[in-house]
């Protein structure tokens, strides 16, 4: 599997995981965040409703970058609200106390963020974060995450959402 | 009778009418003239020009304790040498031990390094030009503005009286620039910040070679001098008057330009053509004559030459298409490249008579010429683009069409495509309208809608991800309205065409989709008005440093957007109603022309081009940012009396520290942008960049995590207060961030409280507007509980009690330093 954009390569691509992969991943993980990016705002908001109940199913604290809170807010979320790089340079620091004042978080997951900033941020905390493992539910596969999905259509996106959410159980 | 003349008193013998007698005190008026005229001159000609690195490299390591880089790598590699290629991935050191970290920092000191000398080798012949032409022109804006040149005199010391003064300073940005370059070879530097402190050096030589072009220019060309009322000119896909000879010069030089404008006015045939600009040549047109067109940014070259409305293409240099050639030939139209930095490999013709170039590309014996002479590449484009006119040498505009397309096409319709109907076509001219020619390149796109395999190819290259494919699949079921949306946002940069496995020239797709939207695409912009004048600074200084005005936003770069040009316009359209000050100059400058509101106007007809609260200025092209950073620098000068002379960290400091100027480059792509960028950051001026800019692989982030701690130089006591601006250099994930950015990038220490109070109010709608909640970082910015927007008070003073907020005295001269 190659990127969505033949441009972005990396010399150690993400492994394509498979929902039920991405589940097992994030309920193994202790402390997992969920930023949702600013396509929100301009895809169908049923990407977004799923990308919730994902949160909601294990309580994931959601960040909302680039603007997706207006869309959030109008499903009645209210998320944390940050920039995508002020949050990756703040997840770079092993020493960050996080949103909660927990510590850092093991697992950071990705959707709605535009590919090629996306990718940037994803790069930064690739080859800087080693303390992180970063998985991307976005629909196109992302080389620079650690695990993502693939490229698909945006019935098997919806679907494969979907999948993820019944082996959150 | 006694004259003072130099450090000795003599006697002069001479009593003429320029003598004046008190009490039996004769002064010669004329010998002291020429006494001080000589002085000055001593004063710059003496002067060592030199760039005190060893300095300013102390300021870049406090500015960057504040601002630490942030590294987004695009390549995990590095192949720049023959140990390589090393694996860097994870920070791995490479075969030299460069690890990531440094390499990242290392290729932003190249960009830097590389957008700097663009400009410096742009200002270099614009420089030489006027050496040759006029070496001891006085070099003056208009009468009222006496700090000519503010970043010059900042950074050397002296304010340039003539080209050999400009001279002498380009020998000094040149032997920079080398030793910067330098510091990039394979085993020379080795500290990250070493490189960073190197890449702010290169963009602020880059601020400077910028003003030096602009002064040389403005002088050499007698372009706008800094008045608020100038022209407005015509600027869009469909301005270009197809019946007359169209010369479309693309790039930033105005040399070559100008002696086209010049000589169609000498032989007073400027009417009878179309000269046109693409990019920022067409701005500096625009300055010399209001008689040329702009047909746009950066994004529409690959589209207006494919369409093969040029007659004929010069270029001088910069954001020139490589494969400009090719595209050119493709059409048939030939090109005349005029600089040793662009030539693409055609005979030099320099010294030819140009009458004999114009009959060898007439006669198809080259397919055009490098003439390194701007006054007769005017006498030949105006000969050669009339001669082609005259003879029919019309294009098609689908010349990539194979033969057997060529004959569906012909069978659909009987017009053959050549969009020469309305001057040459003999079998069906009587017939045709302009409605039917919309019909007809609609028509024309069917065989390549029919041959879609819809692979997707094209969405996966596009930069900007617009749905290429799912336009297609709409294609095929008759609905173009999607195909046709992609015109401003595409950005011109033709990667899909070369990944699509059935050749479709995709960008023909969009242009004949958009077909009606191009011919009547006019609108209006006013021309580059150049630097500001000392008197609207004063008007503004206290103001701005105050906070009364909310801020000044800068908007630079190119059109690389993420959602098409609609994006710098609305960026700007919100500032202005806001009363800010909106400046522009470049691609962002045409850019934010492309909207009409609902009374047809844009904004450049609606909201005035003085530099006050709510005006929206056209600095010019690129070069012209250099009036941008100048303004900031001049509000420290002239209102708060900071001198220039050689005082680059006082200045940068105050402009840092109480200034609320921030650039937005939105569409930044070149290594150009990227150092105009990195040279208003060295300044103390913020930068929001839009998404694609953190493929520059580097920003320079504040902590907003807590307060920053800063001097309060009035007591030299340390403060904690704001971290403002928060960062210096930070690439917005969408449109509704950057405007939040911007906003809180105008925020700064020495804000009165109603300034702030002002500032803040701004920073809380526009983020409820683009975020649809309140700011949970305000906090940070309100110092006393005067300062919190009424509307909102409430709610704010819970966030405040959350944060355990307590008043705070704001410092009376915040510095770094």
């Amino acid at each position: 599997m190659s990127a969505w954009n033949p441009a972005l390569i990396s010399i150690n691509p993400a492994s394509v995981w498979a929902p039920e992969m991405a589940a097992l991943t994030i309920k193994q993980s202790k402390n997992p965040l969920f930023v949702m990016g600013s396509l929100l705002n301009n895809i169908p908001e049923e990407i977004a409703e799923k990308s919730l109940e994902i949160a909601k199913k294990r309580n994931i604290t959601v960040v909302a970058t680039g603007g997706s809170s207006l869309t959030l807010s109008k499903l009645n979320f209210k998320a944390r609200v940050i920039g995508v790089v002020e949050l990756i340079n703040n997840l770079k620091n092993p020493e960050w106390k996080g949103f909660e004042g927990k510590g850092n978080y093991d697992l950071v997951c990705f959707i709605g963020v535009p590919y090629y900033i996306g990718s940037q941020g994803l790069s930064t905390l690739k080859n800087f974060a080693p303390h992180i493992k970063t998985l991307t539910l976005c629909r196109f596969m992302h080389p620079n995450a650690d695990m993502s999905y693939p490229n698909m259509s945006y019935e098997e996106w919806l679907d494969w959402l979907t999948k993820l959410i019944d082996n959150l159980e | 009778m006694v004259v003072y003349k130099g450090d000795d008193m003599v006697q002069s013998q001479k009593v003429e009418d320029n003598m004046v007698s008190i009490k039996g005190f004769n002064m010669d008026f004329e010998e002291i003239d020429s006494y001080l005229d000589q002085k000055v001159n001593n004063h710059v000609q003496d002067k060592k020009i030199s760039l005190n690195y060893s300095l300013i490299r102390e300021y870049d390591f406090k500015l960057l304790s504040y601002f630490k880089p942030f590294y987004a790598p695009l390549c995990d590699m590095c192949c720049l040498c023959t140990y390589g290629k090393c694996d860097l991935s994870g920070n791995k050191k490479g075969a030299c031990g460069i690890n990531l970290e440094k390499q990242q920092s290392r290729m932003v000191l190249m960009a830097s390094t590389i957008g700097a000398s663009t400009h410096s080798a742009h200002a270099r012949h614009l420089v030489d030009s006027l050496l040759e032409k006029d070496p001891e022109l006085e070099l003056k804006y208009d009468n009222t503005i006496e700090v000519l040149t503010p970043i010059i005199t900042t950074l050397t010391g002296i304010t340039p009286k003539n080209a050999m003064d400009l001279d002498r300073i380009m020998a000094c940005v040149e032997k920079e620039l080398t030793n910067l370059m330098a510091s990039a070879h394979t085993g020379q530097e080795g500290n990250y910040l070493e490189f960073e402190s190197k890449a702010l050096h290169a963009g602020m030589i880059d601020t400077l070679s910028l003003e030096v072009a602009e002064l040389a220019q403005i002088n050499q060309y007698d372009l706008n001098k800094g008045e608020a009322d100038v022209s407005m000119i015509e600027i869009g896909m469909g301005v270009a008057d197809r019946d007359k000879p169209v010369i479309l010069c693309i790039g930033h030089n105005i040399a070559p330009s100008s002696e086209i404008i010049d000589y169609a006015e000498e032989m007073d045939i400027i009417d009878d053509l179309e000269i046109c600009g693409l990019c920022c040549s067409a701005l500096e047109m625009g300055r010399k004559s209001a008689k040329s067109k702009i047909i746009g940014p950066i994004s529409r070259q690959l589209m207006f030459i494919k369409s093969g409305i040029p007659d004929l293409v010069v270029l001088d240099e910069q954001c020139i298409r490589a494969d400009i050639f090719e595209l050119c030939d493709e059409n048939n139209i030939p090109i005349i490249t005029t600089s040793d930095k662009c030539s693409l490999g055609l005979p030099d013709k320099t010294k030819e008579n140009h009458y004999k170039i114009v009959n060898e590309i007439l006669d198809g014996k080259i397919p055009g010429a490098l003439i390194r002479d701007s006054e007769k590449v005017g006498k030949t484009a105006v000969a050669l683009a009339t001669k082609i006119k005259e003879k029919n040498f019309l294009q098609s505009p689908l010349k990539t069409l194979s033969q057997d397309e060529l004959a569906i096409n012909n069978a659909a319709n009987e017009c053959n495509s050549c969009r020469a109907c309305d001057t040459s076509c003999l079998e069906v001219k009587e017939n045709i309208s302009s409605k039917s020619f919309i019909s007809n390149a609609e028509n024309d796109m069917l065989p390549y809608i029919e041959i879609c395999s819809l692979c997707g190819k094209c969405n996966r290259s596009c930069s900007t991800m617009l749905p290429i494919k799912e336009a297609f699949e709409e294609a095929k079921e008759g609905d173009i309205s999607l195909m046709s949306s992609f015109y401003g946002k595409c950005v011109g940069c033709g990667k899909c065409i070369e990944a699509c496995e059935k050749d479709i020239p995709l960008i023909d797709i969009i242009r004949m989709a958009s077909q009606g939207k191009i011919d009547s695409e006019k609108f209006n912009m006013r021309t580059g008005r150049g630097p500001i004048q000392d008197v609207e600074i004063r008007r503004v200084g206290a103001p701005i440093v105050f906070g009364d005005i909310p801020g000044v936003i800068a908007l630079a770069g190119c059109s690389n957007y993420a959602n098409g040009e609609i994006e710098v316009h609305k960026i700007a359209e919100e500032f202005l109603k806001r009363g800010y000050i909106v400046l522009a100059a470049g691609c962002a400058a045409m850019d934010i022309s492309l909207q009409k509101d609902e009374e047809g106007k844009t904004l450049y007809e609606k909201y005035s081009g003085n530099f006050d609260r709510g005006g929206l200025v056209n600095l010019g092209p690129c070069v012209a940012n250099a009036h941008a950073i100048g303004s900031a620098i001049k509000i420290a000068n002239i209102f708060a009396k900071v001198p220039l002379e050689n005082n680059f960290t006082e200045i940068a400091d105050y402009i840092l520290n109480r200034i609320g100027v921030c650039v937005i480059a939105w569409g930044a792509m070149s290594q150009k942008a990227f150092a105009i960028a990195t040279g208003a950051n060295r300044w103390g001026i913020p930068a929001v960049l839009g998404p694609h800019a953190s493929k520059y692989k580097r920003l320079y982030l504040g902590n907003d995590q807590e307060l920053r701690k800063i001097k309060d130089k009035r007591n030299g006591t340390e403060v904690l207060c704001e971290p403002a601006p928060l960062h210096l250099a930070y690439s917005a994930e969408s449109l509704n961030e950057s405007m939040v950015m911007a906003a809180k990038l105008c925020i700064r220490p020495n804000d009165t409280p109603r300034g702030r109070m002002i500032k803040l109010n701004n920073y809380v709608d526009i983020y409820k507007k683009f975020y649809g909640c309140l700011p949970q970082d305000i906090h940070h910015y309100v110092r006393n509980e005067k300062e919190i927007p009424y509307q909102e008070k409430e709610e704010i003073m819970g966030i405040l009690s959350e944060n355990n907020w307590e008043p705070r005295e704001s410092p009376q001269e915040p510095s770094i330093l």
